[in-house]
């Protein structure tokens, strides 16, 4: 989804600030899609989810001045949302689980042919394993992920919007995927499904 | 152990499935799966991954749910303009004093404010500034800096037109490195970077930043 250009966005705000419902509502129809997304990605109940985006639409037009322009308004909206979600997590006492996997023994799974356990079940029950899965990830991990899978961002891109160097966006992405992969893996053995 | 190779493919994997892969990376990318019959389980993982995040997507919001969110924001207008601040009771400064003082404290009060009044003229009248150019709400800090184009001056019609859209005005203006460099303060410190992006599509200036306090 393209953005909001920065010049339309700013003055949308400038509505916001004089109260204008259509601005509220043309902001908050444009990025609740992908906010609901990146929220969900850490929190799994979807009614959670809604109250979370709601809120951080709430946040960001209490102040909509504190948009300056600086960054594009969906990073900045976003840095909202990880702390609101932050918090929710916090107060939820959810942890995400530390991996147990080492890259080489990742490797040797995905280089095995046994790898093809996914096969055994349909892709529907695999998806929903890999969403719960993705929740387990740290706050960087599944960020990174987000912006590289979901918005199909480049690394400089990405790298650019998160102030970090790209060996570190490559970084991020690397864990995730075998945090991810250890966790699937681990569900599916669990199920019974043989490698 | 893994090798650079495999390092620098697993690192590629993610943009190579979103086609963000510079045509190096991507030849990179195809000659390692080709080479490595192992390595396409990994690129099959990586798919699912992706898959798995885009299927996160929810259908648009329902108007019942705008309207929803609609109302709550409206319900937190209201709730902030009827918060009005409130202020702290000043304690009465009097009672520090016996009565038989208060003509003298009077008299001292009456003075310093004449003194601050005069002080306060003859720094507007030294700055050659009419009180009728501040605005009402002017805190008169620069919310922005901007770097003048050379063919325009700052008291042309056209430009001071574009200041007056958001009830700005000119704090002070120097010259650096031959360019004219203006101080502006906003009525309104939000409207700061759009009157920047604003003076940018009209020529007037070359750029512009922002400052924090």
């Amino acid at each position: 989804m393209s953005d909001i250009s920065l010049l339309e966005i700013l003055e949308l705000l400038r509505r916001v600030s004089a109260q204008d419902q259509r601005a509220v509502e043309k902001i908050y129809r444009h990025y609740y899609g992908a906010l609901f997304v990146f929220i969900r990605l850490r929190v799994s109940d979807d009614g959670a989810v809604q109250e979370l985006a709601n809120d951080t639409f709430l946040v960001a037009f209490k102040q909509p001045e504190r948009f300056r322009g600086e960054s594009s308004f969906k990073t900045w909206l976003f840095g909202i949302a990880k702390n609101l979600t932050n918090n929710w997590l916090r107060a939820q006492k959810t942890q995400p689980l530390a991996s147990s996997v080492s890259d080489d023994s990742f490797l040797d799974a995905v280089a095995d042919d046994s790898w093809s356990v996914f096969d055994q079940i349909d892709s529907k029950q695999v998806r929903q394993i890999v969403h719960k899965c993705l929740r387990l990830l740290p706050p960087t991990q599944s960020e990174a992920l987000y912006w590289v899978f979901f918005e199909e961002e480049s690394l400089q891109s990405v790298s650019q919007r998160l102030g970090c160097p790209e060996g570190t966006i490559k970084s991020r992405l690397f864990h995730g995927k075998l945090k991810v992969a250890d966790c699937v893996k681990r569900r599916l053995l669990g199920m019974g499904v043989s490698q | 152990m893994m090798t650079s190779e495999q390092n620098r493919f697993e690192q590629l994997l993610p943009f190579y499935e979103a086609g963000q892969l510079s045509v190096e990376d991507q030849s990179f990318v195809k000659k390692y799966l080709d080479k490595h019959l192992g390595a396409v389980s990994s690129l099959a993982f990586t798919k699912l991954l992706s898959a798995a995040v885009k299927a996160l997507v929810p259908d648009q919001p329902s108007d019942a749910q705008v309207n929803t969110f609609l109302d709550k924001w409206q319900a937190t207008q209201t709730t902030q303009a009827t918060q009005a601040p409130k202020m702290a009771q000043p304690q009465d400064v009097r009672s520090w004093f016996p009565s038989f003082s208060y003509p003298s404290f009077s008299f001292g009060a009456i003075a310093l404010c004449t003194g601050l009044l005069w002080l306060g003229y003859s720094w507007q009248v030294d700055r050659g500034l009419s009180p009728t150019l501040k605005y009402e709400r002017l805190d008169g800090r620069a919310d922005l800096v901007v770097v003048l184009e050379d063919q325009w001056h700052a008291d042309s019609k056209a430009f001071l037109a574009a200041l007056g859209v958001f009830e700005a005005v000119i704090l002070n203006s120097v010259v650096i490195d031959g360019k004219r460099h203006l101080r502006i303060d906003c009525k309104r410190r939000n409207d700061a970077p759009l009157l920047g992006h604003n003076l940018l599509q009209l020529g007037a200036t070359q750029n512009f930043s922002l400052l924090k306090y």
